[in-house]
């Protein structure tokens, strides 16, 4: 839910990243973080396990400047994908403008990411929201474990077991070394920005 | 037409202000980055290191209750100030009519069964008068009158609690608390005058300055009288009595002239 | 689905806040939606917060809590307050959307704080609930 401040001239807008556990989505806000530190002046939130794995959510909130004659502030949140914390994961999506949806391209995570996506379609229903209208921008992720040897699912499996209703852009991507990463951000906040655009006429 | 030229432009704005935002200068290059095979690109440490506020954050505690020292230790079962600091507490937390009547009821019976301990009884009529206060005034009692009301009650426990404590300490635990009762007061008429948007009346005022003059006249005065030895009994019945007197007058007088004020402001909204 | 505030109404909403709370000796107040964004925020001028970190946190906290009452059947806890050495933090709900968050020292007490909180409250619904007819 976007909140458009009117004495400040600015606009809010929350974008949060999804899917199975330990499929990047942590990845890619550490990745924004540290390239753009010099000009992302915040100061990013994380709260982990001590495992190292997500616990309740990060938290990256930067400016993009003024567009339109108004400030817009992106919030970009990851939500925990490990199973168990599906009542955290619904909590985070409160009020979500736009969505990363990032499937571990590993041939062992295909069921996974079908679970994922299946469980992100539940959650917002639970908040009436609609997966087929919500702006929504698909990643790949692990791209570079191609050049270790390691079996990654294809283009077609993926688009057809994630996207062959959604029909949202979608980019394969390395998390870890940043490819295409940059790129779904910038597809995901041109998306939802247009989108909460529209909503306001 | 024009709404497809509208958005195009809009789209052109956004790209441009992305563009800018993450363009490659000034941004970290990629082989800068060392090569690691793990998913996340930070150690915790590392983390801790650079966001020192933030990293790891924790959901604070909830409250524990809070203590006055007199409470961690030992209490007899018949302890007779137990409703009445169950219900000072309880006021630090939730200010509630109900705990409000509780507290001045507790009171006015404690007034009975401490009738003979002049000093108790002061301070009882201390916390009757601040109970009050924040009964009438709710939302709009000074906020120090809450700190007051704890402090009153503690020195009042360290009374009741200590055996073999002097008279000349218990005075002046007393007449530390009466001061800062006086300061509160004096805060208060302050914050009327200026809510009414008035000088502060100089009838008021000369009657509150001549009431503490004449308060701390007699309380002197009595001093210089009595001087009881630092080992004494009790101070002189009357005098204390008469000091009893004034102040129950002096307290009904203020929240009189605090009560009319109130009522003022009420016609003026 | 978004919402807007107007300059007037903000305006208003900042007079509640500084009224009720700041000049009450309230360090810090921020009003937030459930999503965490920040609608107004104010302090007495002592210490800056990252209140962009606080209201996305608070909010995860107030979620993750009311969720806690929930399951072992209550509707909602009518306090939730965290008490720290120097600096306390109280939350409050306003209608379903929004939540009210207080910083305060040790010379506040939570009592009377509680008082001026549901103060405020009532005159912010009047401003914020036609908001989620929308």
């Amino acid at each position: 839910m976007a909140f458009v401040n009117l004495k400040n001239k600015e606009i809010q807008v929350k974008i949060v990243y999804y899917g199975p556990g330990r499929g990047g989505k942590t990845t890619n806000l550490e990745y924004v973080y540290k390239k753009f530190r010099k000009r992302i002046n915040t100061e990013m939130v994380t709260v982990k396990t001590h495992g190292d794995r997500t616990l309740f959510f990060d938290f990256l909130p930067f400016d993009i400047g003024v567009i339109n004659g108004y400030d817009v502030k992106i919030q970009l949140y990851t939500v925990p994908g490990q199973v168990k914390y599906n009542a955290t994961r619904r909590l985070v999506l409160r009020g979500v403008d736009g969505i990363v949806f990032v499937a571990d391209a590993m041939a062992v995570r295909r069921e996974k990411n079908i679970l994922s996506l299946k469980n992100l379609q539940e959650n917002l229903a639970n908040y009436k929201k609609s997966i087929f209208k919500i702006p929504c921008v698909l990643q790949y992720n692990k791209l570079d474990l191609q050049e270790q040897g390691i079996p990654l699912l294809s283009t077609d499996i993926l688009e057809k077991d994630l996207n062959s209703q959604l029909k949202r852009p979608s980019f394969f991507a390395s998390a870890l070394k940043g490819t295409n990463v940059v790129a779904t951000l910038k597809k995901i906040i041109s998306m939802t920005v247009a989108s909460i655009k529209r909503d306001l006429k | 037409m024009a709404d497809n030229t509208k958005d195009n432009n809009l789209d052109a704005e956004i790209a441009k202000r992305l563009d800018d935002l993450f363009g490659e200068a000034d941004s970290v290059s990629d082989d800068d980055f060392p090569n690691e095979a793990d998913d996340s690109a930070f150690t915790e440490k590392e983390l801790q290191k650079k966001q020192p506020a933030a990293a790891e954050a924790e959901i604070l505690g909830l409250k524990e209750v809070t203590v006055d020292k007199a409470e961690t230790e030992d209490v007899p079962d018949d302890y007779p100030l137990a409703e009445l600091k169950n219900l000072v507490l309880s006021i630090d937390w939730e200010i509630t009519d109900e705990t409000l009547t509780s507290l001045l009821s507790e009171i006015d019976s404690l007034k009975k069964t401490y009738k003979q301990e002049k000093i108790v009884s002061m301070f009882l009529q201390l916390l009757a008068s601040l109970g009050q206060y924040i009964k009438t005034n709710r939302g709009n009692a000074h906020p120090q009158t809450f700190k007051i009301l704890n402090s009153v009650f503690s020195r009042l426990e360290e009374i009741i609690l200590t055996e073999n404590m002097t008279a000349a300490n218990k005075k002046n635990l007393l007449r530390a608390e009466m001061q800062k009762y006086k300061q509160l007061r004096n805060k208060v008429s302050q914050k009327k005058a200026a809510i009414a948007g008035r000088k502060v009346v100089p009838a008021a005022t000369k009657a509150e300055k001549t009431a503490t003059l004449t308060m701390d006249q007699k309380v002197e005065r009595r001093d210089k009288v009595n001087a009881p030895p630092a080992d004494a009994g009790a101070p002189s019945a009357e005098s204390l009595a008469e000091a009893v007197r004034e102040l129950k007058q002096f307290i009904h007088s203020e929240l009189n002239v605090l009560k009319q004020e109130l009522k003022k402001l009420q016609k003026a909204n | 689905m978004s919402y807007t505030l107007g300059q007037k109404q903000l305006d208003r909403i900042e007079d509640i806040l500084n009224q009720d709370l700041i000049e009450n000796g309230v360090r810090c107040v921020f009003l937030i939606d459930m999503a965490g964004n920040i609608i107004a925020n104010l302090d007495n001028g002592e210490k800056q917060h990252d209140i962009y970190s606080l209201a996305a946190l608070a909010a995860g906290n107030f979620g993750a809590v009311s969720a806690m009452a929930k399951i072992i059947g209550e509707n909602e806890f009518s306090l939730l307050f965290h008490k720290g050495k120097k600096e306390n933090i109280h939350f409050n709900k306003i209608t379903t959307e929004f939540l009210l968050i207080t910083i305060f020292g040790n010379d506040i007490s939570l009592g009377f704080l509680r008082l001026k909180v549901a103060d405020s409250v009532e005159q912010l619904k009047t401003i914020l609930e036609p908001l989620l007819s929308l």
